[in-house]
C-alpha cells in the first residue's frame, strides 16, 4: 500500500475525469474522429455486400401473334433494350438483344440474307444469333421465348 | 463512457493488453525520423485495403471465362457502391506498387539495408516481388482484352527463361493458352496463396524493424 503522507499525489485515487489533459483531449479527438470516419466507410461497403435483388426480376412481355411474324421479324423493346423476335427456317420463333456484342451499336435484321448486320463494323449474326461475320466475339443475347395458343411471349434472357 | 472502461477493464484483467497497446502507442522513434519514413507504413495501409475491398469484390466476381467479364460489369453498373469499391481496388493496387518503390529508395538511399538489417531489406525484396505478382495476377482478372494480352505477353516472357521456361510457362497457364484454367489459377494466386505467403512475410518485415529498430542516418 502506498502511504498518503509520503506519496501526495496517490492520496486522491486519480479519476481520469478530474482533470482534462492535453493527452486525453487528443486522445479523445482522434478517437472520435477515428470512429465516425470508420462508421462512414462500414455503411456503403455494408450497402456493397447486401445482394442487389431488383436486377433478377424478369417482366413477361407479349411481343406478337403467331400469325403477326413475317420474314422482316417483329422489333421490340425489351426493358429498354433494342430486340427483334424472328421466326427461324425450323419455323421455331426466336428472340435476340440487338446490341451489337462486339461495341454496343445496333445490329439489323436482314430478311433475304437470313442474318443480323452490324453497321458499325460489319460484324455478322446468323438466325441463332451467333457471330459468323466480322469482330463480334460472342453471340447476340437470347431471350426465352414462349408460344401460348396464338400469343408470343418473352421472359428474360435464356 | 462507464460501460466502455467496464469493458476494457475484463479484458484488461485478462490479457493485459492496455500495457500493450500503451508500448505500441508510446513507442519511441529516432528523432531523425520524417515523412520519408511514411512510404512503408503507406505501403502497409494500401494491402489493408486492399484486403478489404478483395474481399468485397470476392462476394460478385466468378472467376470463369464465361462468366468473369459480365460479373465485373455487373459490380459496376448494378451492385450499389460496386463503382467506389472496384475502383477502389484498382487504384490502391496501383499506388501501393508506387509506394514500395518509394520505401525501397528511401531505404536504398539512406543505406538502411547496411548490417545488421540485411535480413530486413531480403524479405523487403521478396514483398516488393509478391507485390508486382499480386498487381499481374490481379490484371487477368477481369478478363477483357487488356487483360487477355497483358497475360499472354506476361507468361510468354516467363516462356523465354533459359532451361525452366516452357515449364514456368504451362504451369502459369494451366495449359496450352490463356483460358479457364489460367483464370482459375491467377485467381487462387491472387486471393489465396499471395494473401497468406505476404502477411506471413510482412510479420517477420515488421517483427525485424521492432528488434532493430530504425536505421540511424548515414
Amino acid at each position: 500500500m502506498i502511504d498518503p503522507a509520503t506519496n501526495p499525489g496517490a492520496a486522491e485515487p486519480q479519476d481520469s475525469t478530474a482533470e482534462v489533459t492535453r493527452r486525453r483531449f487528443l486522445g479523445v479527438l482522434f478517437g472520435t474522429a477515428t470512429i465516425v470516419g470508420l462508421g462512414a466507410l462500414a455503411a456503403p461497403l455494408t450497402r456493397f455486400a447486401y445482394p442487389v435483388i431488383q436486377g433478377q426480376v424478369f417482366e413477361r412481355l407479349k411481343v406478337a401473334t403467331v400469325s403477326t411474324v413475317t420474314a422482316e421479324g417483329i422489333r421490340f423493346d425489351y426493358q429498354d433494350t433494342p430486340s427483334m423476335l424472328i421466326q427461324k427456317e425450323d419455323k421455331d420463333f426466336a428472340a435476340y438483344s440487338l446490341v451489337c456484342t462486339h461495341l454496343g451499336c445496333i445490329v439489323k435484321w436482314e430478311a433475304k440474307n437470313k442474318d443480323f448486320h452490324c453497321p458499325c463494323h460489319a460484324g455478322k449474326f446468323d438466325e441463332n444469333g451467333d457471330p459468323i461475320a466480322g469482330p463480334p466475339p460472342s453471340p447476340l443475347p437470347k431471350y426465352k421465348v414462349v408460344v401460348e395458343g396464338a400469343d408470343i411471349f418473352v421472359e428474360g434472357l435464356a | 463512457m462507464r460501460p466502455l472502461k467496464a469493458i476494457g477493464d475484463f479484458f484488461d484483467a485478462r490479457f493485459e493488453m492496455r500495457r500493450v497497446l500503451r508500448e505500441f502507442a508510446e513507442h519511441n522513434v529516432p528523432e531523425h525520423v520524417n515523412w520519408l519514413y511514411c512510404f512503408g507504413g503507406v505501403t502497409f495501409l494500401c494491402f489493408m485495403i486492399q484486403a478489404l475491398t478483395g474481399i468485397l469484390l470476392a462476394f460478385y466476381y466468378q472467376p470463369t471465362s464465361e462468366a468473369a467479364y459480365s460479373s465485373v460489369l455487373h459490380i459496376m453498373d448494378d451492385v450499389p457502391f460496386g463503382v467506389v469499391v472496384r475502383s477502389l481496388h484498382s487504384w490502391t493496387a496501383n499506388i501501393m506498387i508506387i509506394m514500395v518503390i518509394f520505401h525501397m529508395l528511401r531505404v536504398f538511399f539512406h543505406g538502411a539495408y547496411r548490417p545488421p538489417r540485411e535480413m530486413n531489406w531480403l524479405t523487403g525484396v521478396m514483398l516488393f516481388f509478391m507485390t508486382i505478382t499480386f498487381g499481374f495476377s490481379g490484371y487477368l482478372l477481369p478478363f477483357n482484352q487488356l487483360s487477355y494480352w497483358a497475360s499472354k505477353v506476361g507468361t510468354e516472357i516467363s516462356g523465354a527463361l533459359p532451361f525452366v521456361g516452357p515449364y514456368v510457362q504451362a504451369f502459369l497457364l494451366g495449359g496450352e493458352k490463356i483460358g479457364d484454367a489460367t483464370l482459375t489459377r491467377f485467381y487462387a494466386i491472387h486471393v489465396i496463396i499471395l494473401p497468406v505467403v505476404l502477411t506471413g512475410t510482412l510479420l517477420l518485415h515488421f517483427l525485424m524493424v521492432r528488434k532493430q529498430g530504425i536505421a540511424d542516418p548515414l
